[in-house]
């Protein structure tokens, strides 16, 4: 373990900056209220009071970080008819890339994304991206309003990334300080040191920030799945089903939901094309859709229950832990105010009660 | 002196309860309150006792009427609380055969208006948590951890709700109106032309072509296709929409290709073009805050200036989209020819 401590933000900003021409580096920003990590060298102008302000937020990002790995549409292979025969190609190599400011949250959908992605068979262009990314987090002082971290067991003080950043304040001018969890952030902290900081970089051995402690106690993810068996006849499915509209809102901005469909697109006449996957929702019908016309699904009911149950309860039975991190994103999102915490709510006595 | 909406939310829950003692209903659709501080959310009372959870507040802005074609609610009788512009798209709904009138028992409500909430937390300044809110007849006044102060309804309300002018749906088109009583508070300051409320749409027809598609662009590129637009929407009413058609997909469903996106979103305002209802669902539902609701406020300045005033909803059918005659103009051709 390395700890490091610059001037400020802007000294990491800069340094990154200077490697960009062999690592793509991701950081916060806000573009018309909407939070997410764009490319670093994408940006005109580095806000950087505002990239503080989100790295050291007590909540995640709107978006979260799951499309750096696992993107809306990712292209398989393309192929085309060159002298009577096909030609596919797959894309090349990625670049190495860095991530700055994840949240404990973030970091344990990831966790989540991995037991299923990179267990056997091993999705190829999600491992590759785990493997090329270096992730700098941010803790969280204290529980965001909207968020049950603490209630899905998530560390929001020690996030497991490659490197932690500490800020007294988010306030751009103050001393930023970094702490290397793995040898690839050891790595990072020792290349930092030796180039680009001219010597404004200072190894210390404390870092002075302090944390609220949890206060709520974690969830047994046992205890919630046997809960969960016994509510398959609840009425509660059919009150949602009633009340949410059937898009795809919370699957789409959840960072653990993980599904896709694998879909071939090429324009007409053009004899090219390529196939590719993007994301897919289960709140839509066609997400079960079967190719005789059967859906096991049939009814909204059936899909906003399959998709609590396979949070709460399905998850749990496969793969261990609950799949939800707590960050709030699909209660911000819903257009009809639908939350984990509804459902918790119901399940669990009052204890999630705002 | 109670406030107005406090007497309308008594008055919803006693026609509730009512209706569904007297065994009339099965249901009453309406609204509760949200998980989140001044968050109201549609709600379904089976129960005289459930009636009590009804609400209504300025953030009832979720549109009912898409649900009343929904799966759960087929064959039952159902009471539904309906603004001005959810009235509207329940008459084009009747009209077009969606819903059965018979089976519906409406209670229209003396709408005021509604404040989305985003908004009133950036004129707040503070978060929504933190604010306590009193609605008076100047403004609403909002008392927070910085103190207290008082903004004024025009400073908090959805611009659609300014341009409004059917707020409470017509006596014709309802089973009973809920009026409440005391502080007249929002309908003050209403009444804002559309011009005005919308004037993002002469700044962007003021650009050139290029810098034009090149708003849309970055606007629609951001477009996740969730469908919660076309989902919420009161008047995108189709049984089968074309783009859950799976084969042939008509849309791809890529989700970084521009051309599909823009296909996806002239498709949607274009379909409900003379049928817009103007309740601005379209715009707030969306999660990545892409202001669909200027390409049907544009259609909407457009069809009044070539076919004359229409106000969907309210005029008799046909729509002016619906029907053409010789003497018409015909932008595709003869005009766009000049």
């Amino acid at each position: 373990m390395m700890m490091v401590k610059l001037p400020g933000y802007e000294m990491l900003i800069h340094y990154l900056q200077q490697g960009l021409g062999e690592k793509q580096v991701f950081v916060p920003v806000s573009e018309e209220g909407k939070e997410g990590h764009v490319p670093l060298g994408s940006l005109n102008k580095v806000d950087l009071a505002q990239m503080t302000a989100l790295t050291f937020q007590e909540k995640p990002l709107r978006n979260s970080i799951k499309s750096l790995f696992f993107p809306d549409t990712e292209t398989y292979l393309t192929y085309r008819k060159e002298e009577g025969r096909m030609v596919m190609e797959t894309p090349g190599e990625m670049m190495s890339q860095i991530l700055v400011g994840a949240k404990a949250c973030d970091l344990e959908s990831l966790n989540l994304i991995d037991r299923v992605f990179l267990a056997d068979p091993v999705d190829t262009l999600y491992a590759e991206k785990r493997a090329k990314t270096l992730i700098l987090a941010a803790p969280c002082r204290q529980q965001g309003t909207y968020c049950r971290c603490e209630s899905f067991g998530v560390d929001r003080i020690n996030p497991a990334a490659d490197v932690t950043m500490y800020q007294e304040t988010a306030d751009a001018a103050e001393p930023l300080y970094l702490k290397s969890l793995t040898p690839a952030g050891e790595t990072f902290l020792e290349e930092m040191m030796k180039c680009g900081t001219e010597g404004e970089a200072v190894a210390v051995t404390e870092i002075p920030w302090q944390a609220v402690p949890p206060g709520e106690k974690p969830l047994s993810p046992q205890e919630v799945k046997d809960q969960m068996d016994t509510l398959f006849e609840h009425p509660l499915w059919e009150e949602l089903a009633m009340r949410c509209l059937g898009c795809a809102t919370c699957t789409y901005y959840c960072p653990t939901c993980h599904c896709y469909d694998i879909r071939d697109f090429s324009r007409q006449g053009q004899e090219a094309g390529e196939r590719y996957r993007t994301w897919d929702s289960c709140m839509f019908t066609s997400f079960t859709n079967m190719a005789g016309g059967h859906n096991p699904r049939p009814h909204r009911k059936d899909r906003i229950q399959n998709r609590f149950f396979h949070k709460l309860n399905y998850f749990v039975k496969k793969q261990g832990p609950l799949a939800c991190v707590g960050c709030g994103r699909c209660g911000d999102a819903c257009p009809v105010g639908i939350s984990m915490d509804t459902v918790l709510n119901r399940i669990g006595g009052d204890r999630h009660d705002a | 002196m109670q406030s107005i909406m406090a007497s309308i939310t008594q008055s919803i829950q006693q026609t509730a309860a009512a209706l569904l003692a007297a065994g009339e209903v099965d249901l009453v659709l309406g609204y509760t309150r949200g998980e989140r501080p001044h968050q109201s959310v549609p709600f379904v009372a089976t129960t005289p006792a459930a009636a009590a959870q009804l609400h209504w507040d300025p953030f009832c802005e979720k549109a009912l009427a898409p649900y009343l074609m929904e799966e759960s609610y087929q064959n039952k009788r159902v009471a539904v609380v309906m603004k001005g512009c959810d009235a509207r798209a329940l008459r084009l709904m009747i009209s077009e055969s969606r819903v059965d009138r018979e089976k519906l028992v409406v209670l229209g409500v003396q709408c005021q208006g509604m404040i989305p909430r985003e908004k009133l937390e950036a004129a707040a300044g503070e978060p929504l948590h933190q604010l306590t809110l009193t609605w008076q007849s100047e403004g609403v006044e909002l008392t927070g951890r910085k103190g207290s102060q008082t903004l004024s309804y025009e400073a908090v309300l959805s611009p659609f709700c300014l341009t409004c002018q059917h707020a409470t749906p017509a006596v014709t088109e309802v089973d009973q109106i809920i009026a409440g009583s005391g502080e007249k508070a929002l309908v003050k300051g209403k009444n804002i032309p559309p011009k005005e409320a919308f004037s993002d749409i002469e700044t962007i027809e003021k650009m050139g072509a290029e810098e034009r598609h090149a708003f849309w662009m970055q606007q629609l590129n951001r477009c996740i296709r969730c469908y919660s637009c076309r989902n919420a929407c009161p008047v995108c009413t189709c049984r089968s929409c074309i783009f859950d058609r799976e084969n042939p997909d008509y849309l791809d469903a890529a989700k970084n290709q521009p051309a599909q996106h823009q296909f996806y979103h002239v498709i949607r305002a274009f379909h409900v073009a003379d049928r817009c209802v103007g309740c601005g669902e379209c715009a707030r539902v969306c999660p990545e805050g892409i202001p669909l609701h200027l390409l049907n406020q544009k259609l909407i300045q457009d069809l009044t200036q070539h076919y004359g005033a229409f106000t969907p909803g309210v005029d008799e059918v046909p729509n002016p989209l619906s029907c053409a005659g010789a003497h018409e103009v015909d932008p595709f051709g003869k005009e766009a020819k000049k």
